[in-house]
């Protein structure tokens, strides 16, 4: 950190983020009250199976008010492993448990107010829970549904508006081979 | 959109809102929903005439390290998002785009935050003349822009060198885009 942080004041404490107005200066010289979402970091997975397809789930959104398509994900518990939150997230939200986790990288959704690290992993070897593994529970405000696309429906969805979450749309690129999904085009 | 029976809001910055919401979901459940209430933002993939894509490199308090991101800005009131476009594109870049075309507008935190970003790839740019409105760089903003090769971008990506999601996001869906 090249900033020097003189004071830092937290604002709200809840369940899943922090937020901190802290009164910093910056590398140019401009003192500024900087106000900032501090979050635990989270996990989205792209479920692949052997015929090629991905599973995305259906959630309410309460914030952006709608139904959404997204790839399985949720924010780290406490002290968790990024690996084993990916592995949980996914058999708690697609019920399947992933015998391969490739991690494709982390990133930042949205770093202008908020430090949230979303590690983005593809999951394959695709199997149904059995005695031996954790068992997986969903959060209690979470109803979700899972549905199987191809990637070439996938580029339809987000061509006509029907996936809107960014994460789904930047994970996929990484973790299908061929074209990236389009936009501005009829789906084919 | 369900309306939530009751709002309390516990904090109001200049960035954004934050309230707890009493949500009744449509499986009958009642939440707390911890919101982050946002006016949204633009995000531009500049293209320049020989495919370029131009990013911009900024500290991020934030994250404490400098990052390259696609140029982006938060909506102003009642601001149109072209407009809003095409302003960020000429405060960040310096340059005036002519054409700007909408290809997506997506949730970078569905979970708990209202946040749209409106993606736009703006072509057929130009030096600003007289007869454009004068561009102001926000006073925390310290920004250089630089054109990238598509390759080079996806090496960075790889390298982990850009660890910005909407800077994929907005190359993802502008794939096809590289003619001006």
């Amino acid at each position: 950190m090249t900033d020097s942080r003189s004071r830092v004041r937290t604002v709200f404490e809840g369940r899943i983020f922090t937020v901190q107005v802290e009164s910093i200066t910056l590398p140019n010289g401009h003192a500024l009250d900087a106000e900032i979402v501090r979050h635990p970091g989270s996990v989205a997975i792209v479920p692949l199976t052997a015929a090629g397809e991905v599973l995305l789930v259906r959630q309410y959104r309460h914030a952006a008010g709608r139904y959404t398509w997204e790839l399985p994900a949720g924010s780290l518990k406490k002290g968790e492993d990024v690996l084993a939150a990916a592995r949980r997230e996914c058999q708690e939200e697609v019920g399947m448990v992933a015998t391969h986790l490739e991690p494709l990288g982390a990133f930042f959704p949205t770093p202008g107010f908020c430090d949230e690290k979303t590690h983005l992993f593809r999951a394959t070897g695709l199997r149904a829970p059995q005695e031996g593994d954790a068992d997986a529970q969903q959060d209690e405000d979470e109803d979700i549904e899972t549905g199987l696309f191809t990637p070439l429906e996938l580029r339809a969805m987000i061509a006509r508006g029907d996936i809107s979450d960014m994460t789904t749309v930047a994970a996929l690129s990484l973790a299908l081979p061929g074209p990236p999904p389009r936009t501005g085009e009829p789906a084919s | 959109m369900i309306e939530p029976r009751r709002i309390r809001k516990l904090f109001e910055g200049p960035s954004f809102t934050l309230q707890i919401e009493s949500t009744t979901l449509p499986n009958g459940r009642v939440i707390d929903a911890e919101v982050v209430r946002h006016p949204g933002s633009v995000v531009i993939v500049p293209i320049t005439p020989n495919g370029e894509v131009i990013l911009v490199r900024q500290y991020r308090h934030t994250l404490g390290r400098y990052t390259w991101e696609l140029p982006a800005g938060t909506l102003k009131p009642a601001e149109d998002v072209r407009d809003a476009a095409v302003r960020e594109c000429h405060e960040e870049v310096g340059l005036v785009a002519d054409h700007i075309e909408h290809v997506g507008s997506f949730f970078p935190a569905p979970g708990y935050s209202d946040e749209q970003m409106h993606f736009f790839v703006a072509t057929r740019l130009r030096a600003p003349t007289s007869a454009d409105p004068v561009a102001e760089r926000d006073e925390d903003e310290d920004i250089e822009p630089r054109p990238f090769k598509r390759a080079d971008i996806a090496a960075m990506v790889g390298r982990g060198d850009i660890v910005d999601l909407k800077t994929l996001g907005g190359l993802t869906l502008t794939q096809t885009k590289n003619v001006p």
